[in-house]
């Protein structure tokens, strides 16, 4: 049966002659449901990139934030059936991967805890002010840029999950307010109150970098 | 880094977002598809049980069957008093009777079987050493003061046949207690002189003998007085207690001086605990 309906809908795909790079998400979820795995293709094909960069942001650390993408979307993929599209596709695939960020945090902070060698470890997600960087004259623009990022990204892994989250999906992944507030299941005033304090937390942290380093 | 000074100047807030922005991307890898497949993949194959789930369910059964089992044998799941009495009319007709019956303390060394006579000399009683038990019974018996109520015959229990069973259970008188015996007679094992000539079928037990081949020790005050409970007889496995007043076996009233014919079968005891009146089924 399930087979009729994805050679019903591929038909139909091939009849109107849209390619599955054009289908809406809520088109490319219900082919799945059928059956149809080049959709669920390119819906991985179509987050995968965001979701990965969402988590290394938010985690700071590149092989996590690719192992927890993909299962991300091995969430996505088993709990297809049970998605309903009254809302954003992105808004659901952010919250699961959301979710699971917050997840590893803590299990990052329980292997802390039970860690011999985390006694003398700073906490990741303590708001405390990272070292002030190295003085030595920069050699060229590619380094000073590196590291830029790098200093902003260890700024950002200061901050506390909860303002961390929101200036992440806002600057970076530059999702609405709407779809923030979605993700994060919270109002629109909070939502932006805490993109707001984010922002002026990671205003002092830079700031404090910058005139250490002005000096 | 002027130019860093003038970011966080007024607009400092505003430059936050336009920083964050211009922070390079990242990319999955390229095999990023390959293995979510797999990894969906192993997901989607029901896992066999194997060995260590069976043991999940194995270890904990295992140790709630032990823990069970020594609560059960160690008495503290032991039914008390009150649910024995609100089962007693029922287990008195399912459990077998207890058959109250004397015989002399060495007779059970010398007769195999509940028809031989009790035809027992002191060589055959010396040559055969009473068991711990028989021991400690007829010691009970010898530490009697002499207003007991209970005769001076010793009444030792013996097991009914050889091969085997339980103490309580089938023991028979092969002479009758020699009913004239004072209380100042001295009290210890029992010899041939003490009995009463002749066997008689139909002759009785007094009640205090009884009583204590069910494994309890009495006195007379208005009912029999449990004193103490030897705690591997029925009495006791059948929840009698110190303290209690037993008025009445089998429905029988027995009053001071009474006596049972011999190879009465003893199914229920009537207690008096408290206020309380309660008929509670002997168990072997």
């Amino acid at each position: 049966m399930a087979l009729d309906k994805l050679d019903q809908l591929r038909t139909e795909r091939n009849d109107t002659g849209v390619p599955d790079s054009e289908l809406s998400d809520h088109q490319l979820i219900e082919a799945t449901k059928n059956g149809d795995d080049e959709a669920f293709s390119q819906i991985v094909a179509r987050y995968r990139n965001p979701i990965t960069n969402f988590l290394y942001r938010f985690l700071n650390d590149y092989e996590e934030a690719v192992d927890l993408s993909q299962e991300t979307f091995v969430r996505v993929y088993f709990a297809i059936e049970r998605y309903h599209t009254g809302y954003a596709f992105s808004t659901y695939i952010y919250r699961i991967a959301t979710n699971l960020a917050i997840s590893e945090l803590r299990k990052r902070k329980r292997r802390t805890l039970l860690s011999l060698t985390g006694l003398f470890q700073s906490d990741p997600d303590d708001t405390t002010e990272f070292q002030p960087p190295d003085q030595r004259p920069l050699p060229d623009a590619n380094v000073v840029e590196d590291e830029r990022s790098r200093m902003i990204a260890n700024a950002i892994a200061t901050l506390p999950p909860k303002y961390r989250i929101p200036i992440i999906l806002r600057d970076i992944e530059g999702l609405s307010y709407d779809e923030i507030a979605a993700v994060l299941e919270l109002g629109l005033g909070t939502t932006k109150s805490r993109i707001s304090r984010a922002r002026g937390l990671l205003k002092e942290k830079l700031a404090h970098y910058f005139v250490k380093a002005d000096e | 880094m002027n130019r860093n000074n003038k970011e966080f100047g007024a607009e400092g807030e505003d430059h936050i977002g336009e920083m964050l922005a211009a922070l390079p991307r990242v990319s999955a890898p390229a095999d990023f598809e390959m293995h979510l497949k797999a990894r969906i993949a192993r997901r989607s194959t029901p896992s066999r049980p194997g060995f260590y789930s069976a043991l999940k369910i194995a270890v904990p059964a295992s140790l709630l069957a032990v823990v069970a089992g020594f609560l059960f044998f160690s008495g503290v799941v032991m039914p008390d008093l009150e649910n024995v009495v609100t089962v007693a009319e029922n287990e008195a007709a399912s459990q077998p009777p207890i058959t109250v019956s004397e015989q002399l303390p060495h007779s059970d060394f010398v007769a195999s079987s509940a028809s031989d006579p009790p035809d027992v000399s002191e060589t055959n009683r010396a040559a055969i050493a009473p068991t711990p038990s028989d021991v400690r019974v007829a010691a009970r018996s010898a530490t009697r003061t002499a207003n007991s109520p209970r005769r001076a015959s010793p009444v030792l229990l013996t097991d009914a046949n050889s091969g085997g069973g339980s103490r309580d259970m089938a023991v028979r008188v092969d002479r009758p207690v020699e009913q004239n015996s004072t209380t100042d007679d001295p009290p210890s094992m029992s010899t041939p002189d003490k009995i009463a000539p002749g066997s008689e079928p139909n002759s009785t037990v007094p009640v205090t003998d009884v009583l204590e081949l069910l494994g309890v020790v009495v006195v007379y005050d208005g009912g029999w007085q449990v004193r103490s409970v030897d705690a591997v007889r029925a009495a006791a496995r059948s929840g009698i207690k110190t303290g209690d007043v037993i008025t009445a076996l089998d429905g029988k009233q027995i009053g001071e001086g009474a006596t049972l014919a011999a190879g009465t079968t003893v199914r229920t005891m009537t207690v008096k605990r408290g206020e309380t009146s309660v008929i509670i089924a002997l168990r072997n």
